[in-house]
């Protein structure tokens, strides 16, 4: 995929566009081969589709050295940062597998081909273990399925439809209460998906919450991303849900791959990295609330609402989660 | 008196002793003192007579083993308790036995050091005789215990008292009372730090520091003794029990002291002592520079890059010098925010604050602790400072901080803590009481408030009045939301992760 015209990475051209890559060895157009992945396969999450356009970067360019090969992921896993308006859970795919190449590298630096071939193996590998954890996840999330449980789901997460599938498949009994999480309506998707396989789902509107939550065993919930203080980043509306739930005391469930788990540290819901306009001031020509372009607006759910996590790695408490979090940060 | 004199002599004392001993209790101070050595002689005199005089220096030079030290300590100590025992009857009459020589105290001076030691003791004798679990530390009564206390403390706070003296085997702070072994460098570090001139956890680290690469430049080994074996030992410790005397220690300065003591231990004995004294050194300044100047450094980048934000309105109390130096970067960066200092007793630490920043052209607000609940919905952020971060997570700072964490996460404001991770200690305390250190009682009842006509009037001579002013307090770890250290941002609960990181990764090689 290498392009014969090398550029310097200094002088950009003026029309460079964005998400692409450009570099001495060459340009790769890292935006639109996440963009395709994820088009490809609906079921595949933003963290595994930015560690596979990476991975691509790395084949795909010609690099000669251990030192060039890293820089060209740095910029490769910027550049892919840069182009989306919401990276935190692609920042979380991007951040592992530059750990996992930096801490390889040592490996063996005299033959540089051996290594590299070595590294785009184990890239691969490392792509595949992460598709596998959904899986894992689910088995994990059987165990808090009780006989009759209801279920309140908010949005759509691939792990919590896993989860759900998976405890069907398994012949639980359960009922699904699910929000529209309009304006994106994810939870119409939900609640289409699981009549498909025949589990009975309520659909509600996302002012009933309260008024349902009386009816709820648990709260299960997604999450974009997993923060260094053990808060998540989801659809918006989920902090409200778990407020819901904290306050007649339900338990609340995030499912979640480690794979997104993130070394971020915001203190409130206004620091998150994400750029999105949901308060503003007599907006010209706007009545209604703030439109929400291509993205959903998220919402951060602080630690204090979460009971568990539910991850590859069995249940984990939030202070696990920030512990994990951490711990990879000082070894890092 | 030597120990080793034949019987007469040690009858005599005993002789002398005892009256002074009787009148302990009553005695004015000036002759306490002089009782108490007796006491002590007299104690020792049945044992002496057996093996005072067996590890007499001359027969045996330098080679007093320490198995017989031992051994003897621990006859003293049984003896000793045996003693505190035979006390118990005059428990009853403790109080007004207690007070002439408290009264005494007054007239001398507002620290009637030598006077309270007769009634400190009384207080630990007492206890010892209730809880003969403790007594084991009891034989250390007889060290010169300070009593800067004027006024029994109510039951749970005499427990700290206790603690406080027995525990951290507080002596006489002055540096007539210092070891003459005792550097000079430490000596006026010692006095800085009793006058409050050097007061910050991290200032003390640093002034420590710097004395040690003085004393151990200064330093001379012994012959026929290594670097390593000789300073780490006795030599050190008497620099160490004079900083003790002078203020409890803080856990940055035992971090600090424990890394050193490694440090030392770990040098190699094939070095000659001057390159094991310029190792000594290069590996204090990469010490400093590693864990207090670029840790500091860190943190303030990543608090005026990251925390403080444009239109913010931010909140800290009293005095922390990595938040005034984060607050005065963000302004050079250009941010827009507004501080409201909050302040209280007995130091009024804020007003360096305040100054500080109103001198930088920082918009400030100044107010009493008090005041800071009505104030809170206006604050985005607290910054606090640390004295030190426990393992628990739970911050250990400047009293107060407690209070104001608590309203601000009441209120949904999130709680940022900077602190060092030279400040993160393996130790939790559960409530702020134990190992906490007492400020000075005269700042909440002054003089001029004790004299005729005030409220404070007496207040000493009441058996059931007592003031007390913490310097510290507790903030349990769910009211903080961040701690900033130079290892990036953590939850307060991280912090043994990073302990556990730094021992394992053996840093500052």
């Amino acid at each position: 995929m290498s392009h014969p015209n090398i550029l310097n990475p200094n002088d950009k051209p003026s029309g460079s566009k964005r998400g692409i890559v450009y570099s001495e060895m060459g340009e790769f157009d890292i935006l639109g081969h996440y963009s395709r992945l994820l088009e490809e396969d609906p079921s595949k999450s933003m963290p595994i589709a930015a560690i596979e356009s990476l991975c691509a970067l790395c084949d795909g360019i010609e690099a000669n050295t251990i030192h060039e090969l890293l820089s060209t992921i740095q910029l490769g896993s910027d550049t892919l940062k840069e182009s989306v308006p919401n990276a935190i859970s692609l920042t979380a795919g991007c951040d592992l597998f530059t750990r996992f190449i930096t801490r390889h590298s040592h490996d063996d630096p005299r033959d540089f081909d051996t290594f590299k071939r070595k590294l785009q193996s184990n890239g691969h590998l490392f792509a595949q273990r992460a598709r596998q954890a959904r899986s894992i996840v689910a088995e994990n999330g059987l165990k808090l399925f009780l006989d009759d449980a209801v279920i309140f789901v908010h949005g759509y997460s691939r792990c919590v439809m896993a989860i759900l599938l998976h405890a069907r498949e398994k012949g639980k009994k359960f009922k699904v209460i699910c929000t529209e999480t309009r304006p994106s309506c994810q939870g119409l998707r939900t609640a289409r998906e699981l009549r498909a396989v025949g589990i009975s789902v309520a659909v509600i509107d996302d002012n009933a919450v309260t008024y349902a939550m009386n009816k709820v065993t648990f709260v299960l919930v997604g999450a974009e991303g997993t923060l260094a203080d053990a808060s998540i980043i989801n659809v918006m509306g989920t902090q409200t849900v778990a407020l819901a739930a904290k306050n007649i005391n339900r338990k609340v469930y995030v499912a979640t791959e480690t794979h997104k788990f993130v070394d971020m540290f915001p203190v409130d819901q206004y620091m998150i990295p994400v750029k999105q306009n949901v308060i503003v001031f007599n907006p010209p020509g706007v009545e209604g609330a703030m439109s929400q372009e291509e993205l959903t607006f998220v919402d951060y759910v602080d630690p204090k609402y979460i009971t568990s996590f539910i991850t590859e790695m069995g249940l984990m408490s939030p202070t696990m989660v920030g512990d994990k979090i951490i711990t990879t940060r000082l070894e890092g | 008196m030597p120990r080793e004199n034949n019987r007469s002599p040690a009858a005599d004392t005993i002789a002398e002793a005892v009256p002074k001993i009787s009148a302990v209790a009553t005695a004015p101070p000036a002759g306490s003192s002089g009782a108490r050595k007796k006491v002590s002689e007299k104690n020792l005199a049945p044992s002496a007579s057996g093996s005072a005089k067996s590890p007499s220096p001359a027969s045996e030079p330098g080679k007093l083993s320490a198995k017989e030290l031992k051994e003897k300590k621990k006859r003293e100590k049984a003896e000793r308790r045996q003693q505190a025992k035979s006390d118990t009857p005059a428990t009853p009459q403790r109080p007004q036995k207690l007070q002439p020589p408290k009264k005494e105290a007054q007239g001398k001076g507002k620290k009637g050091v030598q006077s309270t030691a007769v009634h400190d003791s009384g207080i630990v004798k007492t206890i010892y005789s209730q809880q003969p679990s403790k007594a084991p530390a009891g034989g250390r009564e007889q060290e010169a215990i300070i009593g800067t206390r004027d006024k029994d403390l109510p039951s749970l706070m005499k427990e700290l008292e206790i603690e406080q003296h027995e525990k951290k085997k507080k002596p006489v702070f002055g540096i007539n009372n210092a070891h003459p072994d005792v550097h000079p460098a430490i000596l006026t570090l010692g006095v800085q730090m009793n006058q409050f001139l050097v007061v910050g956890s991290s200032a003390r680290c640093l002034g420590f520091m710097l004395a040690m690469k003085r004393l151990i430049n200064d330093y001379e080994c012994p012959a026929g003794a290594t670097i390593s074996r000789h300073l780490p030992g006795h030599y050190f410790s008497r620099q160490i029990d004079y900083l003790i005397s002078a203020r409890p220690m803080s856990t940055a300065l035992g971090n600090s002291i424990r890394w050193l003591k490694t440090e030392i231990a770990a040098i190699s004995p094939e070095l000659s002592e001057e390159a094991a004294k310029k190792l000594l050194c290069e590996k204090i300044d990469v010490f400093i520079r590693e864990r207090l100047t670029a840790a500091t450094e860190v943190i303030v980048n990543t608090t005026a890059g990251r925390y403080i934000n444009n239109g913010d309105t931010i909140l800290i109390y009293s005095k922390s010098s990595v938040i005034e130096r984060s607050l005065l970067e963000a302004h050079t960066r250009g941010k827009r925010f507004k501080v409201i200092v909050a302040d209280s007793s007995h130091l009024f630490e804020g007003k360096n604050s305040l100054a500080t920043l109103v001198a930088a052209g920082i918009e400030v607000q100044y107010m009493k602790m008090v005041l800071v609940e009505q104030n809170m919905a206006s604050v985005t952020r607290v910054l606090l400072g640390a004295h030190s971060l426990q393992a628990n997570g739970s911050l250990y700072s400047r009293a107060g901080c407690s209070m104001i964490a608590r309203s601000a996460s009441k209120n949904g404001i999130p709680v940022i803590v900077c602190c060092e991770s030279i400040k993160f200690s393996e130790k939790f305390t559960s409530g702020g009481i134990i190992g906490n250190e007492f400020g000075d009682t005269d700042v909440i009842a002054p003089d001029n408030n004790c004299n005729d006509g005030g409220v404070f009037e007496g207040w000493r001579n009441q058996p059931t009045t007592s003031l007390s002013s913490f310097m510290f307090d507790t903030t349990p770890a769910k009211y903080i939301k961040a701690v900033i250290s130079e290892h990036g941002t953590l939850g307060p609960t991280n912090c043994p992760n990073v302990l556990r990181a730094n021992s394992s990764s053996a840093p500052l090689r």
